[in-house]
């Protein structure tokens, strides 16, 4: 069963517009949404949480379209800003989870309480940014949630909190009912810890794919304008001048044998992809 | 919702406990010292602040989306502040009636009207700020319906000081005209609007 079905789903908000989108995330994968400030990343998620409502469209968790309340049970979620009121400290947000969350873990939470160095009894006004994220990660791991739905979770966390919660999001994903839906600036992590990237631009999904199969797929190649113009244009997907030549994005099956081929990151892709749609 | 209750519970106690210490002094002055209405209204109408107030702190700390996020649905999100119009009022009610109805023993000037009458002011016009803040405050945003409590407040202070200075010589509402018979009837239709001001929020607050 797929974890989550986004089908045709359409917004527009004043100027902007989101969608229409279709996107599939199977159930037991993780998929990374990758996109520039403003491109759609929170209207989606906001959108799958019902927190915005759409125009046009549907959007299925867990095979399940209605009583969204009983799936958020299953559903643990990590905003850009945890919105916990300010006098609580983390302790008494556990008391207040635990009557929220019919599987609520107390002991879990403790456990991450203390391995995110998230003070119990400190009032959430005085946390620092990355421990206001540590505190929403700990509450979305601890009441056996079987999708994840985070974003932007590494804003604002130092190297090591980074590499804690990554620990603690490949021990989520080794259970393979376990899904994750994540977005994030830092392309890298996402690189590591997705089998999924969509790619989005301006409201728009540019790219849905396996990771794996992007990175096998595409390659880069160096060379000069006029080596670019011999080629044949059906087959260079992006290209970016630069000081120094041309960067040409091919499918790696088309690329000359005359020339290397640079591997490419996703992060790479995105940006290609993204100044092409602008220009 | 018991979560929603126990977080708002605790917002109230953090936020809002100095009302209690009014409340406690108001009821004390129109105990033993004048019995101007207005010192058992007032503290009533503070406690039928308190969900607009919480509100505001929510709007505040971002809760609005982090709640939403959470397995609540619309209607219990803006069930709970009504709930919070309710509960201390109501206890407000109990204790203070309670309390007033000591003092009255201890006069030897004891009257069910004249308790029901001090209820009925400590129960209904808390209610009414609520009604009305709730709905505006759901509809088009906490500023504006904060803005209309604090109307209502000085409002009923002013017709309290306008009363009392200038009318009571010449118009006085005296307690035992007012039958309890009345005071209930009136009491059912301001529930009903209440109910009816419940119902009208959980309708803007779906299609927000």
């Amino acid at each position: 069963m797929n974890a989550l079905e986004i089908k045709d789903l359409k917004l527009k908000n004043g100027s902007f517009e989101f969608g229409e989108m279709t996107l599939t995330l199977p159930g037991g994968c993780i998929m990374g949404l990758v996109g520039e400030n403003g491109a759609g990343k929170t209207t989606l998620i906001y959108l799958i949480l019902d927190i915005f409502h759409k125009d046009r469209g549907s959007v299925l968790i867990f095979g399940r379209k209605k009583n969204l309340n009983l799936t958020k049970q299953e559903i643990g979620v990590v905003t850009d800003e945890v919105g916990i009121p300010q006098c609580m400290t983390a302790k008494q947000v556990g008391k207040m989870m635990k009557h929220t969350f019919s599987h609520w873990n107390d002991a879990e939470y403790t456990r991450l309480l203390q391995k995110l160095s998230v003070p119990e009894n400190t009032a959430f006004e005085r946390f620092s940014r990355g421990m206001k994220t540590k505190l929403g990660i700990a509450i979305a791991l601890s009441h056996n949630a079987k999708l994840l739905i985070l974003d932007e979770p590494m804003n604002g966390l130092d190297p090591i909190a980074r590499d804690e919660v990554l620990t603690l999001l490949y021990e989520f994903t080794r259970d393979e009912t376990h899904s994750v839906l994540i977005s994030s600036h830092l392309v890298g992590d996402l690189e590591k810890l997705c089998d999924y990237i969509a790619f989005l631009h301006k409201g728009k999904l540019l790219l849905c794919e396996e990771k794996d199969a992007l990175l096998e797929e595409y390659g880069m190649i160096h060379c000069s304008a006029e080596e670019l113009s011999a080629m044949d244009q059906n087959t260079v997907k992006y290209k970016r001048e630069t000081p120094y030549g041309m960067d040409v994005i091919m499918a790696r099956r088309e690329i000359p044998s005359e020339y290397t081929v640079t591997p490419i990151t996703i992060e790479e892709l995105f940006v290609f992809m993204a100044k092409e749609e602008v220009q | 919702m018991k979560g929603l209750l126990y977080k708002d519970f605790l917002m109230a106690w953090k936020y809002c406990k100095l009302y209690l210490v009014i409340a406690v002094i108001f009821l004390a002055l129109f105990f033993f010292v004048t019995d101007y209405w207005f010192f058992f209204i007032y503290p009533g109408i503070l406690f039928g602040m308190i969900p607009v107030n919480l509100l505001a702190y929510d709007e505040h700390s971002r809760w609005k989306i982090f709640g939403l996020t959470l397995p609540f649905s619309r209607a219990q999100l803006v069930s709970v502040k009504y709930l919070m119009g309710l509960l201390p009022v109501t206890a407000f009610t109990v204790f203070g009636s309670v309390a007033f109805g000591i003092v009255k023993l201890a006069r030897n000037s004891f009257s069910w009207s004249d308790i029901g009458f001090f209820a009925f002011g400590v129960f209904f016009f808390p209610l009414l700020c609520s009604m009305i803040s709730l709905p505006i405050s759901f509809r088009f945003g906490v500023e504006k319906g904060r803005t209309i409590s604090l109307f209502i407040v000085g409002g009923a202070c002013g017709i309290s000081v306008v009363y009392n200075v200038f009318l009571k010589d010449y118009f006085t509402v005296s307690m035992p005209s007012i039958t309890l018979t009345i005071l209930v009837i009136v009491g059912v239709i301001i529930l009903a609007l209440y109910a009816l001001s419940w119902k009208l929020s959980i309708m803007f607050y779906q299609k927000r």
